[in-house]
């Protein structure tokens, strides 16, 4: 089970596991995405590197027009997750 | 050569609407014989990895392939080899990616394997395109 749910206009709550099978749908919400937005991983129990993939992109389109996505929330498991691919430099965390 | 003291196989179709079959499996099997949550943790996500590979690359989402997980164990290891029979590549030409390049230019590839390489204590390749490519995994107890 895997959600993206965009609240308001600069929120996206993610709940479940977040892998391959999920990029689709994933992608329509984080397409939507115009301004700098926080991503709240509150309910988010796992991410692969398909997931990540999603964030690295929506990151790229938004920094041309000097906007962000901001982590808030992130378990241990996912927060190593990041680490390991590097991406907790990438990505402004909290 | 250790002797097996359990082995484990599935062979399931090629389709990402499976990958969370194979790592509930992987993940039970980790936590049975003795990795805590946190390793077990690390051996689900690089198999998810591989076989997130094979379904995109080696077999271009042709949901009609199968993927062959074949979860080995000894005395100080677990084994996890994931196999295909379809288009291989060379391990060697894959290039880890630069973060800060991949920010730049917007590319993705390469971080799969990246991942499986750093979550495992070894990683091994046999290419045989067509055939059977297998990536060999390992994780030790310790």
């Amino acid at each position: 089970m895997f959600e993206a749910e965009l609240k308001g206009n600069n929120e996206i709550m993610l709940t479940g596991r977040f892998d391959a099978s999920q990029v689709e749908k994933a992608k329509m919400v984080f397409d939507a995405v115009a301004n700098s937005c926080e991503v709240d991983f509150t309910d988010l129990e796992y991410i692969s590197s398909a997931g990540l993939s999603v964030l690295l992109v929506t990151q790229k389109r938004l920094s041309k027009s000097g906007n962000s996505l901001k982590l808030t929330n992130m378990n241990k498991h996912i927060r190593d997750v990041f680490r390991y691919a590097g991406f907790d430099t990438v990505f402004e965390i909290a | 050569m250790p002797k097996i003291l359990k082995e484990y196989q599935l062979k399931i179709p090629s389709q990402s609407d499976n990958l969370s079959i194979i790592r509930d499996v992987v993940s039970k099997v980790a936590r049975r014989i003795g990795f805590n949550t946190d390793e077990a943790s690390k051996i689900e996500l690089a198999v998810d990895e591989a076989c997130t590979n094979v379904i995109k690359h080696a077999y271009a989402n042709n949901s009609n392939q199968m993927i062959e997980v074949s979860i080995k164990v000894d005395r100080k290891k677990l084994i996890i080899i994931v196999a295909d029979k379809g288009k291989g590549f060379n391990p060697d030409e894959i290039k880890l990616p630069d973060l800060n390049e991949s920010i730049k230019e917007g590319r993705k590839g390469g971080l799969g394997l990246c991942l499986i390489k750093t979550l495992m204590d070894k990683v091994e390749f046999e290419i045989k395109p067509g055939l059977k490519n297998k990536v060999k995994m390992i994780k030790y107890f310790s």
